[in-house]
């Protein structure tokens, strides 16, 4: 059966439902159908033996074309659903799907308008590119949140949010205030440029002027804290952002009361352990007591150290030593009951070994205070006899003059309410020469983090054997310098040395 | 995963002769060189990768804040001479590996002896009295058509790819594969290559260096080949007979003749 006229071979090659062209091996095109003419508004002479087909691209889509397209047509002999952007002959671009293949030396293309698929595309790229920056944004709080929540100081809240509020609005500045009971604002953190002007006026989002000032925000929540950010020039605030900017704005709300209630209780704890480790040495020219107490850098709550040196009814130095678990007012208020449950007892004459045993007693009653550890001696000014005890504490060093340093190692036991039962308490004694002491601290002087204790032990024997002859005072004084990490503390440290005159 | 396996490295040829290492271009992989490579085999050790990120390369190798700048696939050079005790060697670098062998060279002196610039470019965009070929506006379209056409990639198989190293032959019979490439790292690595501007560096290459131009490269046109070799003291210049970017592809017998000639 004859095709119908309409229906010749060359009918169906000049008008395909689709662009139809030839090029030869140098890309150069040879023979194209009525329907790429049509679609791309060249002249048929224009094309044939003039242009090559990566002409007709793009200058992205030519590199496209050199750098994946024909090495791929090279290396398959055929490439197919390639996306590219023909440039009409009046420079409008018209999507395109192109498929080729290799036939001797030619190459075929068949090139489809894809003007709706594009346009299809183009939604969904943008969708997914909104999803993205979605998620880009929830993680951005989320590391905002973390780090507010860890934030140590007013301070330190603001120049995170004002940190991060510049980089993700690309803004030219941002910063923090607060309004303290009423009075002035008080600028915590800028990042960047923010104008004088930034955090007066009532909240709310400026756009800016063309040519005069530049855009603005300022959002507070609770009418303490305030954010500003400002732009270089004109900047329309998105719906997106503007949700950003109220979210941190709560957030950094949130901080800054967490941090207000932070320092409160800190000052309170403060207060309480000064309070308690102040009142007066005794005083005796047989002898001379000093103390040291130095707070850890890292950590901005007090800890549980405490010393204590008292004079006994029987004429006797009573001295004590110890640590207390944990940080903050619960440590410092513990510190307390024990330091004084330790002058009840030793005022009553207790023994060393005694004194510990009715402590353990009494931690049973008072849980904080169970794993304290303490040293407790005692000594006769006038024999230099010391009598100690120590439970779960690192060792006294006794100073004797014109012999090294050395630690006592009697007397010790496990920290306070751990004691096997029935298992007494033991205790030991040493005798002081004329002129000689002994020191006592906490593990703080003696103990850094990734390093064995004893290295620690035999600095402090270092540093106190280079002191020999110095005061009780001195020695305080110089031993925390030569002996604890310099700039990084992580722990208080706590001294006590006594010395007899010689 | 040591550097060797990073890369894919394809290691033929006569161990102890004289390495030939050769690179492939932004787009593709070291299949690039499949009609060149083999010519050498029988007088030289003739070394072959991918770059991190091409390929059948370590994808989990590439770190974005690493691969931001030509240097970093220097360094990979580098790192790769070393662990193939390679020294002296010719370095032939198709398209963006000419400035990345360029770049290793002054790096690593020693390690590579000779330079095959193929279709060099130390700048793409034009400049003020520069003229790369291209504008800011072509990169970004050329970043669009990256977007809108994941070769041989979708979702659902790039688990399959990337993580099935032992059986390779899952990835082989995808279309396309040859220019396979992970979408965020495709997009990446053209802004890499052609938003870089390496002209500086041309002065201080000092090793023997070929310059191979074809007659008709959209990509590096002739004057770009040209102003490569006069910047590079004592290069020399060949002017292939071929269209298109990859005359590694379209005319393999020239290339590995100028190659030849050259060494």
């Amino acid at each position: 059966m004859p095709a119908p006229p309409d229906e010749s071979a060359e009918d169906l090659y000049e008008n395909a439902p689709c662009g139809y062209l030839s090029t030869d091996a140098d890309g150069l095109v040879v023979r194209v159908n009525a329907t790429f003419l049509r679609w791309t508004r060249y002249r048929r002479d224009e094309l044939v033996g003039r242009r090559r087909f990566a002409e007709l691209l793009t200058g992205g889509g030519r590199i496209y074309h050199e750098t994946h397209y024909a090495p791929l047509l090279r290396m398959q002999g055929t490439v197919r659903e390639i996306a590219l952007d023909i440039v009409r002959a009046d420079g409008t671009r018209l999507p395109v799907l192109v498929n080729s293949e290799v036939r001797g030396e030619v190459v075929r293309t068949t090139v489809f308008d894809a003007t709706d698929r594009k346009r299809y595309e183009q939604e969904l790229l943008a969708a997914r590119n909104r999803e993205r920056e979605a998620r880009e944004r929830v993680e951005r709080l989320q590391r905002i949140t973390a780090t507010l929540a860890v934030a140590p100081t007013a301070p330190a809240v603001a120049a995170a949010v004002a940190g991060e509020l510049t980089e993700y609005l690309g803004a030219s500045g941002a910063g923090v205030a607060l309004r303290e009971g009423g009075g002035e604002l008080e600028v915590l953190a800028v990042d960047g440029a923010l104008p004088p002007d930034a955090f007066a006026g009532p909240a709310g989002y400026d756009a800016g002027e063309a040519g005069g000032r530049g855009a603005r925000a300022r959002l507070g929540p609770d009418g303490r804290a305030r954010l500003a950010v400002a732009f270089g020039g004109l900047h329309e605030f998105t719906p997106d952002e503007r949700a950003f900017l109220r979210t941190c704005s709560e957030q950094t709300a949130l901080a800054l009361e967490r941090v207000r209630l932070d320092e409160l209780q800190r000052d309170v704890a403060s207060t309480l352990q000064t309070s308690l480790l102040a009142g007066a040495l005794p005083s005796d020219p047989r002898y001379e007591v000093a103390t040291a107490y130095r707070p850890a850098m890292a950590h901005l709550e007090v800890g549980g150290d405490w010393y204590d040196a008292f004079t006994v009814p029987d004429g006797r130095v009573a001295i004590s030593v110890g640590d207390v678990v944990g940080r903050g007012i619960a440590a410092a208020s513990t510190m307390g009951q024990l330091r004084s449950a330790v002058r009840a007892l030793a005022g009553a004459g207790m023994s060393p070994a005694a004194l510990l045993g009715h402590l353990d007693t009494f931690v049973d009653q008072a849980e904080p205070a169970r794993f304290a550890t303490l040293v407790y001696a005692d000594v006769e000014p006038a024999t230099g006899r010391v009598r100690c005890a120590a439970a779960g504490h690192p060792p006294p060093l006794v100073v004797t003059p014109g012999r090294a340093p050395e630690f006592f190692a009697g007397g010790r036991s496990t920290p306070l309410g751990v004691t096997l039962a029935g298992e007494p308490r033991g205790e030991a004694a040493f005798e002081l020469a004329p002129g000689g002491g002994f020191l006592l601290y906490t593990d703080g002087l003696v103990e850094r983090r990734r390093e064995s204790i004893d290295v620690g032990l035999a600095r402090l024997v270092e540093a106190v054997a280079a002191h020999a002859g110095a005061s009780a005072q001195e020695l305080v004084e110089a031993v925390p310098d030569a002996v604890a990490e310099r700039g990084a503390v992580h722990d208080d440290i706590c001294l006590l040395s006594f010395r007899l005159r010689g | 995963m040591g550097v060797v396996d990073r890369h894919h490295v394809a290691e033929s040829g006569v161990r102890g002769a004289r390495p030939l290492l050769f690179a492939h271009g932004f787009g593709c992989d070291q299949r690039m060189w499949r009609l060149v490579a083999p010519a050498f085999e029988a007088d030289h050790r003739v070394i072959l990768f991918d770059h991190v990120g091409a390929g059948r390369s370590d994808l989990s190798a590439y770190d974005p804040q690493r691969y931001r700048s030509l240097a970093a696939y220097a360094d990979d050079v580098v790192e790769l001479c070393r662990a193939l005790d390679v020294t002296d060697a010719v370095f032939v670098g198709h398209s963006v590996s000419a400035m990345i062998g360029v770049l290793a060279a002054i790096r690593a002196p020693g390690r590579i002896g000779a330079l095959v610039l193929v279709g060099p470019s130390p700048r793409y965009i034009d400049d003020d009295d520069y003229s790369g070929g291209f504008s800011r506006a072509d990169i970004d379209e050329l970043l669009e058509s990256l977007e809108s056409n994941f070769l041989g990639w979708s979702g659902a198989m790039a688990p399959v790819i990337m993580g099935n190293p032992e059986h390779p032959e899952l990835g082989e019979e995808l279309t396309n594969s040859f220019c396979r490439t992970d979408p965020d790292i495709a997009a990446q690595f053209a802004r890499v290559t052609f938003l870089s501007d390496n002209r500086i560096d041309l002065a201080a290459v000092d090793v023997p260096t070929l310059v191979l131009q074809c007659s008709n490269d959209a990509i590096a046109p002739q004057a770009v080949g040209e102003y490569v070799h006069q910047a590079i003291g004592g290069s020399e210049y060949v002017l292939l007979d071929a269209t298109g970017h990859c005359p590694n592809l379209s005319a393999p017998e020239a290339t590995t003749a100028a190659i030849r000639a050259f060494l």
